[in-house]
């Protein structure tokens, strides 16, 4: 009885944190599909048939929410190049503190570490100077570079972890076969450690995706905006189309969730490995 | 030069990338950023000049800095200790073999990976007057006197932020938690129950000790995140409704991009630092002394 009683318990707390984690999507991927006027009917199902594609058709052709598109745009291309940049830096340094005896190596380390305790507005007021007196304002350059920030620090620390985790032998075996460093790294290292540069590559693109504060200061203009600042266009602005915006809002976590979909098991496996190791 | 000096060098040669990206985009502007915080730097001076800690004692000597100070600290509390406690459950709940697990930890990452100025939409869709989720759901329970704008109500908007930092990232609490559990011995815990300790016993004595440095390390990232986060409030309130949820990542944005007074908003994000950098000296000697 008592067993059973247990049992209830788990599946009710169960299902409370699955809510808790899912009504914002449901309502919001529910609210996306459904006329404006059946969102300010009141009724939850007012013409729960009727659901369409109306407020993405919107968003997709310039609409009422005007350039959806160039923000995805510039968001695909600035994450994706900080992603690429942030991994190969990564993957050096990474290697560079698991492989080679070096004099402030600790240090390094440590400031890996203390990096996140650097207060993102705070930074962001000296790197604006920098990127004005380098003319990187309203650039892709400027945001990407702003970008590594988020992304490497963690990446290196990642990245470094997996590399930790193959024996030195490995390498020295390989060096003795006639490898230099740099083959042993390409040949033997990177195909072993794939796993930590997917999630790193993964972390550096989500942070990027997800940054307002530096691409809100840096980007001027509708060439250069990104996505969330696109949506705090929409949601700034005095008359808010609330079916267009809740489209826009699905658009933009998708291609997160879906290389989180794919990714999942290197994704958690990675995020977790480092605070288990201790 | 011999090998061993050849191998160092090759690897700072390595390194280098890393330590320009570091010197010249963090060390370099926050080493900017404590200077200027010593100077009337702003956009309407021609040459900033040094003012002392005359930047400083102006927001010491500011009671509203202390209450917003206050402010910053009871977010970072609430919302962590929330945190952990929701997120240790759940880990708790995932090693149950429970139906659908499955699903939950395939969902349960999602609110962390999504931009958290989507976050701030969905919230807010959720929130609105008469036509919000919440709203609609309270008018149908017959308690349509409570409803609002939640996130206008000076009442309810911080505990609002509160309840989105919990929502983003109790998951990765879950995951993490959740991965340290499954490398507990499970030894320990079959010789506890022959020594006759119950559930709870169990659970003071070996899980919560087994799980002491993976849980510092996640409080400490998030408290370090929570601390320094800006957009959850920027995007959602701006601070609002009059000022309940300001707070020092807010105030060192609104003072450099809204009043272009980048002296005192650095003097601000210096203290931020100050301070953080204090906490993180103090776990890390904590985490010292643990594995001494």
């Amino acid at each position: 009885m008592n067993r059973q009683k247990n049992l209830v318990v788990k599946y009710v707390l169960l299902v409370l944190f699955s809510l808790f984690i899912l009504v914002p999507f449901v309502w919001i991927l529910y609210s996306s599909f459904r006329s404006e006027s059946d969102l300010f009917s009141g009724k939850f199902f007012q013409n729960a048939g009727g659901l369409n594609l109306d407020n993405y058709a919107s968003v997709l052709t310039k609409g009422q929410t005007g350039e959806f598109g160039t923000y995805f745009l510039n968001s695909l291309v600035i994450a994706s190049i900080s992603t690429v940049v942030v991994v190969l830096i990564a993957l050096f340094g990474a290697y560079a503190l698991s492989r080679f005896r070096m004099r402030g190596k600790d240090s390094i380390i440590v400031s890996l570490l203390l990096s996140n305790m650097f207060p993102q507005v705070l930074l962001v007021i000296p790197l604006f100077g920098i990127l004005f007196r380098m003319n990187l304002i309203d650039s892709y350059a400027g945001i990407i570079i702003t970008h590594i920030i988020l992304g490497l620090p963690f990446g290196i620390w990642l990245i470094k972890g997996y590399f930790d985790g193959i024996p030195k032998e490995i390498d020295e075996a390989a060096m003795i076969d006639g490898l230099k460093p740099f083959g042993a790294l390409f040949r033997i290292i990177i195909p072993i450690t794939a796993p930590g540069m997917v999630v790193a590559a993964f972390y550096a693109f989500m942070v990027s995706w997800g940054d307002f504060l530096f691409a809100s200061l840096i980007s001027q203009s509708l060439g250069t905006q990104t996505l969330p600042i696109g949506l705090n266009k929409f949601f700034g602005s005095t008359q808010i189309h609330w079916g267009p915006i809740n489209a826009a809002t699905v658009i933009t976590i998708i291609p997160t969730i879906v290389l989180y979909a794919f990714l999942q098991k290197w994704v958690v496996e990675g995020l977790t490995a480092g605070s288990v190791k201790g | 030069m011999t090998n061993e000096k050849k191998r160092a060098l090759t690897g700072y040669l390595v390194l280098a990338p890393v330590l320009v990206v570091f010197v010249l985009l963090m060390f370099y502007p926050a080493l900017k950023a404590f200077f200027d915080s010593f100077t009337n730097y702003s956009i309407f001076v021609q040459q900033p000049m040094f003012v002392g800690l005359q930047n400083y004692s102006l927001q010491l000597s500011n009671p509203e800095f202390w209450a917003i100070f206050g402010r910053t600290l009871l977010l970072v509390g609430l919302a962590v200790s929330l945190q952990y406690v929701l997120g240790l459950s759940l880990a708790l709940l995932l090693k149950e073999d429970l139906k659908g697990m499955k699903w939950v930890k395939l969902i349960i990452m999602i609110p962390w990976v999504i931009p958290v100025a989507s976050t701030v939409v969905m919230f807010d869709w959720m929130m609105i007057p008469k036509y919000g989720l919440v709203n609609m759901f309270l008018e149908k329970v017959g308690l349509g006197g409570w409803t609002r704008y939640w996130f206008g109500d000076p009442q309810f908007a911080f505990p609002l932020i509160v309840m989105m930092h919990v929502w983003r990232n109790m998951p990765f609490y879950t995951i993490t938690l959740f991965a340290a559990l499954k490398s507990i011995p499970k030894g320990f815990y079959e010789a506890a129950q022959i020594d006759g300790a119950n559930t709870w016993k169990r659970f003071w004595h070996i899980t919560l000790p087994q799980l002491k440095v993976p849980s510092m390390i996640v409080i400490v990232l998030h408290v370090l995140w929570t601390f320094n986060n800006f957009d959850f409030i920027y995007l959602s309130t701006g601070g609002g409704p009059v000022g309940t949820t300001e707070v020092l990542a807010t105030q060192v944005y609104q003072t450099a991009w809204t009043y272009f007074e980048y002296g005192k908003a650095s003097a601000i994000g210096i203290l931020m630092m100050g301070l953080m950098l204090a906490f993180s000296l103090v776990y890390i000697k904590l985490v010292r002394s643990e594995s001494a």
